[in-house]
Formats: C-alpha cells, structure tokens, sequence
C-alpha cells in the first residue's frame, strides 16, 4: 500500500528564513549609497516576500512523496510541474541532516543518493518530516537499500572503530587540506601584513579577503562538518556520524565503494599524520569525496582501513617507480623551471614600471628562485614514493610528491585505463597510467606514476581478465 | 624488429589494430587551415603592432611570437601525417582499444561491458569527406574513435549497440 509523506512544514519557515536573510542582505549593501531610495527599496522587498509567503505554502503543500513497493515518487503540483521517479534499486544511500532549523522543529531531513555521476553533488531529492518518523523511515529504506536491518537506537549504541577527537578535527580543518592550497593562503597572509606595514589599504582589504576565504572558511566549515566524529561498520553498511551545530548520518554499502584512499598532506606527513577517504557513489552530501577518519597517526589510519574496508586494502610492497622515470621528471621540471625563470626576466626587464613599489622586484626574484627550486624538489620526492601494486579484488597506485596519495582500487569499478608516453618517456621505456572510475562527485581518474610499459599493461589485463574469466559479477555491486 | 604500426594486405596491423582511411588526413588539413589563418592573423598583427604591444622588448617580443607562430604553423602541416601513421583501433569481444597521438602517444582501453551509450558523430568538415567519429561513453568518460569512414562509423556502432543490449538482456 502506498505511503504519502509530505515535507515538516518547518521547511516553509525555513524556505522563508532564506529568502528575508537574501533580502537583508541585499538591502544591507545599499544602505552605504545616498542615491538608492531606501525606503522604496524596502517597500519593494516587502512586497516580493508577501507573494513568495503563499508561493512557498502552496509549493509545500502540493509537493507529495510517495513511498510504493518498488520506488519513491516525488510530485510537485503546482504551475511547475514535475514527477520524479526514484527506484529503490538506484537508490545508493539516504543520509540524515540535523541543521538549525531541524534541532529546533524536532525534525530530520532524509536525502536520497541515487547511484549515479551524473547531478552526483546534489541528492536527488530530500524529506523533512518529524524526528521519530524520519528515523522509521530511514530505517525501512535502508533495510531496501543494504539488506540489512539497522536501527538508528543500535547505531547510536555502536562504538566507533576509531577515537577521532575534536583537537585532531580542528588540527585536521588547519592542515588537512591540499599543500598547494595552504601555500596560497599563507602567501596571502603574507601579502596582507606587508601591505598593512606600506599603508596599502586596497591591497590588505584583497589580500585579506582572499585569505579568509581560501584559508578560514574551508578551516571553519570542516570543523563545524567533522566535529564529534564517528565512523563504524555493521555488517556491509558503514556509517559516519558528526556535527557540531548541524548533525549528519551517512551510511553506505560497502559495495557502493569504488576505491579507498590514504592522503598525507605534506604538513601532516611532516608529523606522521594522514587522513582516510572513499570514492563513494551517491554519497551527495556536498563534500568533494567522504573522509572516513580525519587527520590520525598514520599507523592507527592504516589500522582503520584495514579493519573497515578489508575488501580494498592489502598488505603487500609496491613496484617502485624504477631510476629511469627520473629522466622524463627531470627533463619536465627542468623546462618548467626554465619557462618560470625566463618569465621573470622579461617580467622584471620590460614590464615593470620604474614607479611601481619596491616590493615588486624582491617578489619576483623570490617567484624565480623558489618556485624552479620547489619544481625540481619534486623530483626526489615523487621518485621516492612513487609504486604500484596488485591484490587480488583491487589494485594501488601510490602517486604524488608533496602531498602523497595511497590509493587502492577495484578492478571491476575500472570504466576507462588510458597510458600514455610522452617523447622523453618513449625513450626511457616508462609510461603513465590513468584510470578513470565514477567518484562521490561524478567522474574521477587517478594518474600513477612512470612505469614499464609491461608493469601497467597488467591494469588493463586484470580488468578485463575479470569480466572474462567470470570473475567480476555485476550483481555484486547493485 | 616489428614494427607496430606496419599493416598488411587486409589493413590491419600483426597485432591485429586497424587503421584510418587516409582521407582522414584532408579533412584534418582543412580544419587544421581555418587555425592556421588564425595564427597568421594573430602573429603578423602581433609583429605590425610590436611596438604598442612590446614597448621596449619590441624585439624580443617578436622573436617570442614567431618562435610560437613557426612550432604551432610545424604541428599544424605535420600533425595529420603522424596522426594517421599512428593511429590504430581495435575491437574484440571483450574491449574497444585505440591507440593514438602526436607527441605523447596514448593507448585507451575500454571494456565493452561498462559501456552505456555509443553515438556517431558527424561534424561538417567530417560529413564533407564521408567521415564520422564514434563516441562511446562510460560511467567514468568517454573514449571516441575518430575519423573512421561513415559505413565504417555506423557499423562499429552498430556492433557496439548491439553488444551493449545483449549484455543488459542477460541481467534482466
């Protein structure tokens, strides 16, 4: 018998909470200006919120989901019309969001992942409804979804497989991201301090804004997303659970994993540190890709993935990247390094101006010394960590130089493999091999290092041998 | 030594790669002569307006620009004749490969059971010559085989579709 829900009408509230902060804010901006009417402007915005105060109420009211045997119908009624039609068997996961608004209603919002790349960042469509009820419905969702029966009062009692604590949640908003992006921010720091000492107020304002924005807003949003963090496995479903103000519980099938990584941002491998992802399908919850532990010593992050996803890693030691792929880095970097120092020259010879500040030569001999450095630094870098290695389901690619990836893939998730050999490449026999896979945010490709022609052939050879030789078995991921 | 890219009677190469018909080749130097009017319009411009462009590094400046206008004028006249000598596809039961390239050579692999869509593309230069390219589209992207002959085109289309279905007819 099919089952009607319609959103908590608490989403009214909070649709309309957006749209008067919109207004404010727009209104906000033109408080500074004496020409704009502000009083008119006012009257206008009043007006705009009195109509979309019945739109939203009917949009609410006419926006129905149904919950039959087989798929959910979401049906939108209005003078906009749309029937969308989701079946429980493209269903990935459902996720629970506590926000503000939610904790102060008594409600949850479910969101349904469907397994697919396409539209991967958003969920297909979401549900407000009382707390109690959201849990029931959860629940029987995922009874079709995993085959497996979870309760949300089991799950709460659940231990977690690692003890994540806030200090390495906060240590993890700092210098869990990628190094590039850490170098920008501190570069921008940097700039606005020295154009606070040359009373250059335009240029700290920039430099400042650009700093919070790179550098405290990503820290701020990943401590507030991953605080009180837990991550645990019941049986082929694993869950993460976090939140400071806005709680989130996403669950997945273990089958929904494509690959698994170990990441260690050079910072983080600095103080022996690294931090544990999955390429999940449908996991649509606005992150790039789900971190099943934020930064840890990497001992008990290795620890973790064994223990939680012992389908993908394995422990065996890699084909290191072999002495002749330090040919082709060196000659890459090497033209790079002469493209940046070339550039410099002709930047500091004929395009800057006798009246620009006295800063702007010693930045640019910096750029052309530190940059060439950075660039043939990576050379030993990349050649040190560089491998490749086969298990039996997966595979692992360990690529990068300053910030290092381990990651372990399935053969059977494997859509496209490309290699491919550049010039200086084809002559020391070395090549690079690029696997492309669905990701949490729709496509991804995942780059090894240089290798023999005959060491990356084996990718191809095993994925398809598998679909050949029976192996592989497409029901096994559905 | 075996070369790789030497084909027989049947034009296909000992390994068992087929190659593109050489009228590949004038469609790719017609379309490669609409960029070539268009670099020898950005470079001799850039060489006349040297002196507003350049200032003080006026000759430097047009060194820098017919240096870059020469290699791109080079790729353009000799990228066609590499792209065919080396361009290969194969399709077996199991997997589409297609090996290419000019300067970084590549070589795709896709199996045919991860394709989900295939779809003949024919773009002007290309329908002028009796050309068409055969994109296939993956959950992970998409590979194409370029320039094949139009019935050439629409057969391995055709194939591929064909297979495609069989395999979701096995799991319904």
């Amino acid at each position: 018998m099919p089952r009607v829900y319609r959103n908590h009408v608490s989403v009214v509230v909070s649709n309309l909470l957006t749209a008067v902060i919109i207004l404010v804010l727009a209104t906000s901006g033109m408080l500074g200006d004496p020409e704009v009417p502000i009083a008119q402007v006012i009257v206008l915005y009043s007006i705009v919120f009195l109509i979309a105060v019945p739109l939203t109420i009917v949009w609410w009211w006419r926006t129905t989901y149904t919950f039959t045997e087989t798929e959910i119908n979401i049906r939108v009624d209005t003078v906009f019309k749309r029937d969308k039609h989701i079946s429980y068997s493209r269903l990935a996961s459902v996720n629970v969001r506590r926000s503000v608004v939610d904790v102060v209603f008594g409600t949850s919002t479910l969101m349904f992942n469907v397994n697919s790349s396409v539209n991967s960042t958003e969920p297909e469509g979401s549900l407000r409804l009382r707390r109690a009820e959201a849990d029931a419905l959860r629940e029987e969702l995922s009874m079709r979804i995993f085959r497996t029966e979870m309760k949300v009062e089991e799950d709460l009692e659940v231990e977690s497989l690692i003890d994540v604590s806030n200090l390495d949640v906060i240590l993890h908003g700092i210098i869990g991201k990628p190094t590039y992006m850490l170098l920008f921010s501190s570069l921008m720091l940097i700039y606005a301090v020295a154009m606070l000492f040359l009373d250059n107020s335009g240029g700290f304002l920039t430099a400042l804004m650009l700093f919070v924005l790179s550098e405290l807003v990503p820290m701020a949003r990943i401590i507030l997303r991953y605080y009180n963090y837990r991550v645990y496995r019941n049986g082929d479903t694993i869950t993460v659970e976090s939140g400071l103000i806005s709680q989130y519980r996403s669950s997945f099938n273990v089958n929904r994993v494509n690959s698994v990584r170990i990441r260690q941002p050079l910072i983080a491998r600095l103080i022996g540190r690294s931090t544990l992802e999955a390429e999940v399908v449908g996991m649509a919850n606005g992150e790039s890709s789900p971190i099943l532990c934020p930064l840890k010593r990497s001992s008990e992050v290795l620890d973790l993935a064994r223990v939680l996803m012992p389908e993908y890693v394995f422990d065996q030691d890699g084909t290191r990247q072999p002495r002749s792929a330090l040919i082709p880095m060196a000659v890459t970097q090497g033209l790079l390094s002469l493209a940046v120092v070339s550039t410099v020259i002709v930047l500091s010879m004929y395009c800057v101006p006798d009246d620009a500040s006295s800063l702007v030569h010693p930045t640019l001999v910096s750029a052309g010394v530190l940059i060439p450095v950075l660039l043939l630094l990576h050379i030993p870098l990349a050649q040190r960590s560089r491998s490749i290695a086969f298990g039996g389901d997966t595979f692992m690619f360990v690529y990068g130089s300053y910030d290092l990836k381990t990651e372990f893939m399935l053969y059977d998730k494997i859509q496209t493999v490309r290699i491919s050999a550049g010039p200086v490449q084809r002559v020391t026999g070395t090549s690079k091999c690029t696997v492309g896979m669905m990701s949490s945010s729709g496509v991804t490709s995942v780059t090894s290092g240089l290798f023999d022609r005959v060491v990356l052939d084996a990718v191809s050879d095993r994925v398809v041998g598998r679909i050949r030789d029976g192996s592989y078995d497409y029901r096994r991921y559905v | 030594m075996v070369d790789e890219f030497q084909v027989d009677e049947r034009g296909f190469t000992s390994d068992g790669y087929r190659r593109l018909d050489p009228v590949c080749m004038r469609s790719m130097y017609l379309s490669n002569l609409l960029y070539l009017t268009l670099v020898l319009i950005a470079s001799v411009s850039a060489v006349v307006f040297s002196p507003e462009l350049f200032g003080d590094a006026e000759s430097t400046g047009r060194l820098v620009v017919s240096l870059v206008a020469l290699v791109v004028i080079v790729y353009l006249l000799a990228g066609p004749i590499v792209f065919y000598r080396r361009y290969r596809y194969r399709m077996d039961q199991d997997k589409l490969e297609i090996r290419r390239g000019i300067v970084t050579i590549t070589h795709d692999m896709v199996p045919l059971e991860r394709i989900h869509q295939v779809k003949v593309i024919r773009g002007p230069i290309n329908r002028h010559y009796g050309l068409a390219d055969v994109e296939v589209t993956t959950a992970g992207g998409t590979v194409t085989i370029q320039m094949l002959r139009e019935d050439v085109a629409e057969s391995i289309a055709s194939s591929l579709n064909d297979i495609v279905v069989g395999i979701l007819r096995e799991r319904v």
